[in-house]
This record gives C-alpha cells, structure tokens and sequence, in this order.
C-alpha cells in the first residue's frame, strides 16, 4: 500500500494521527464573553457546561468565512474551527460585539499545539495515552485535563479528538502516541487523506466548496443556523435570499471514473450544474464528489447526469457507511474486533 | 425533461416533503419546511436528535409509509433526511413488486 493507503486504512480501519496547525482555538474569558459569542455566531448560543455545538462564521453577505465549533467550559467560552487566522476571527469578533466589553480573547494557539485523532479505535487510545476520563466525553463534548484541552468532534465520521497540548509537551504527547499507537496500526495522516474522508463523510469544507462564495443554504447548512436568531453578521442577506428562494444546491454524487473541480454537469445536453470538489473513495470504489446543482436537479438518487461522457448518480449522504456506527467503547477493543465485529 | 426522469423527481419531492412533515410534527421541531435540507444529519450533529427520538422515527415510518426498518438497517437508514427518503422510496418499491 501508498502511504495514503495505509494512511486511509488507518482512518477507517483503526486509528489516525494529524497535528492540523491550521486548527484555531480562541478562549473568550470575562463576564460578557458568552454575550460576544451570541453577537457574531448565527447558533443559539446556550450551551451546558462542556457543550460544543457546530455553526458557522459569517460575512455580511451570508457566506461562511470559517468553519467552528462554540464551546462551553466553565464560565470560559472557546471557538474552535478552520477558515481564518486567529487574529482575523478574534479582531471580528471583537469589532461585531457592538457594545459588549467585558471579554478577552486568547489565542490559544501560541501556546498549544493540536493533535487530532480520528477512527473507529480513536477512543481506545486516547485513553489508554491521555486517560480513562477520555471514554466519558460525548459527542460534541470538551473537558479540561490536567494541563490539556479535549473536543470531542471530528469530520471525518469516525470517532474523533482534537486535544490541545501545550507547546512544551507536544513532543513528548506525540512520543507516547506513536509508541502506544503502535498497537494499534496507527498511521500519520496527511491533510489530502483527511480531505477525502471529510468529502466522504459530506462534512462542509471550508478549504474546497467553501471558496465557491456559497450561502449555508445552497451549502445545505441551515442546521447550523438558528432559526430565531435575526442579528448576526449575514442575518439580512440570508432573510433576503430565504424570502427571494435560491435555485441551487450542493449535492453530492458518484462516478465510476474521475471527474474534475468545476467541470459542467449535463443532463439531456443541457448544462444542469458542476462538479465542485471529487475525489476517489477506497470504500465505496468509485470517485465521490459535491456538485452545485441548479433546482429541479439538485435530488439525491437520480442517475440522469453526465460530466464529459462519464455517467454521474446524485446519492444521500453520507457516501459511506462508517465502522465507528458498529463500534462501541463500552463493548468492543481494536484487540479483539474481528471477533467484536463478526 | 423527459417523462420519465420528471416523473423521478416528482417521486423523489413527495416522499421527502413527507418526510419533512413527519419529522415536525412527530419530534415537535423547531424548524419550518424551508430550513430543514435533505443531507441534514439527523443525531448528534445536525437536528441532535436523540435514540427516544429514533423510536418516534420507526413508528411514524411505519404507520405513515407501511414501511419496517430492520434493526441492521436503521443505524445507516437514521443518518439523514435523506437516507430515511432513500428507504421509504425503496421499500415502497419492494412492496410494489410484492404486490403488497
């Protein structure tokens, strides 16, 4: 196998490891830090302590510039996320919290390095490098360990962490992980792997579809919006378009063969959309992709397209059936899954 | 558009606007029509629905479409809106063929 093979087989199979320095983690301290939060985001932002909820940082126009998660801890608020620079998102923040005073924002990045784990045994590492606490932590959950901060979330639909570790100790963090790991096949995962399993997975990523200057409803993320909220930044643009309608969608699709980034999608010979971001699936065995498809073409399950000659089906995400769905931390172990999972 | 692919589309928009109401009106959504988009994620993510939830879905699956979930199925059929349209189409299709 390549390297991105093993890489691949590691994600879906049993355990990868990522540092990801272009993760951003800000800590809003302060007694309006929440108050801030609630200013910028477009989520509700009520959150318990150790909650983390998925949204969106939004331009005036509507269109995400970065791809967060709000967390709670404490009386702490965090943001983490991919798309900007953390000075970009803090003086944002700072400048759209018209009014709000009383926070501060810390970019933990100068003095922590992320380590992300992903896969259906992600769990089991964790814990055995990190600490049992590790096992408790649901989906969507953050919590404080000793001198380190653990998200539970990931985007590559296996079970995933990003722990924040301090720069100090990072080394020794990835020392003990790559000589536990070994138990468990871990491999190193390169940002073009992870990509793929995010396009697999039909997670949102703000590095491809997200340049394509698309609104959380042509994204198909209205999930991440609240729907009583009506003040954050890009909340008129979006009531404007939710009042006009919008006549396009990201959908995602398979070919048997490869296809590439903005190549026209026909049906009939007329020009129904185009390919957004493709790629080869190893699961599945043929290449999957988001296309940005013109209504009333824009449903899963129609095999009626054609890119360039090549036969393309929309079909419901997500395009795999991930192991981490079978696996259970209370029930089963990387050590004994063939008999676990027969 | 040929008949026959309008035709699918039609299909295809039906059962999910179905679907779309089942789940309002059967979980007590906080969401109106437009705002809840086909590839939603339906647990943990997305509509945070929970495994009381899922059993609400199973039976207004099958007292509105007739339609059973296997419990091997229901862990990949319970992903998205999507995915529940995905069974119900396919499913009513089987019965179909049946003649059931």
């Amino acid at each position: 196998m390549t390297e991105a093979e093993v890489s691949y087989h590691a994600i879906r199979n049993s355990v990868a490891f990522a540092e990801e320095p272009e993760l951003r983690c800000l800590q809003l301290t302060g007694s309006q830090a929440f108050d801030a939060l609630d200013a910028v985001c477009p989520c509700d932002i009520f959150l318990q302590d150790g909650q983390m909820k998925h949204t969106l940082l939004l331009d005036d126009t509507g269109i995400p510039f970065a791809d967060v998660y709000v967390c709670r801890e404490g009386e702490n608020a965090y943001l983490i996320g991919y798309g900007s620079g953390a000075d970009e998102i803090a003086n944002w923040v700072t400048y759209h919290a018209t009014g709000i005073t009383d926070f501060s924002i810390v970019d933990l990045g100068e003095s922590y390095d992320n380590l992300t784990i992903d896969g259906p045994y992600a769990w089991e590492l964790c814990a055995e490098v990190f600490g049992p606490d590790i096992l408790g932590l649901p989906y969507l959950g953050m919590l404080v360990l000793d001198a380190m901060f653990v998200f539970r979330a990931g985007r590559t639909g296996e079970y995933g962490y990003h722990l924040l570790v301090p720069t100090d100790q990072k080394e020794r963090w990835v020392e003990n992980l790559l000589a536990t790991g070994a138990a468990f096949e871990m491999a190193r995962a390169d940002e073009s792997v992870r990509a793929q399993c995010v396009l697999e997975s039909f997670f949102f990523d703000i590095n491809r579809e997200g340049q394509y200057h698309l609104t959380p409803l042509e994204l198909q993320l209205q999930w991440r919006l609240s729907s009583q909220k009506t003040t954050y930044p890009g909340a008129e643009a979006l009531h404007t378009l939710r009042h006009s309608g919008w006549t396009r969608r990201l959908t995602c699709f398979a070919t048997p063969d490869p296809v590439n980034a903005d190549a026209e999608i026909t049906c009939d010979d007329e020009i129904v959309g185009h390919v957004l971001v493709a790629g080869y699936s190893p699961a599945r065995g043929d290449c999957v992709g988001k296309a940005l498809l013109n209504e009333p073409y824009w449903h899963a399950g129609l095999d009626a397209f054609q890119v360039g000659g090549i036969p393309l089906k929309t079909i419901s995400t997500p395009a795999i059936n991930n192991l981490s769905l079978k696996v259970s931390p209370y029930r089963h172990s990387f050590h004994t899954r063939a008999e676990d999972l027969s | 558009m040929r008949p026959e692919l309008k035709e699918k589309i039609e299909r295809r928009e039906n059962t999910l606007n179905r679907v779309i109401e089942l789940l309002i009106s059967g979980l007590q959504l906080d969401r109106s029509y437009e705002e809840l988009d086909p590839d939603t994620p339906l647990f943990g993510t997305g509509l945070g629905l929970d495994s009381v939830d899922a059993v609400e879905i199973v039976v207004a699956l099958e007292s509105e479409f007739g339609i059973s979930l296997e419990e091997g199925d229901s862990m990949f059929a319970l992903r998205t809106i999507n995915s529940l349209v995905d069974v119900v189409l396919r499913q009513s299709e089987e019965n179909l063929d049946d003649g059931s």
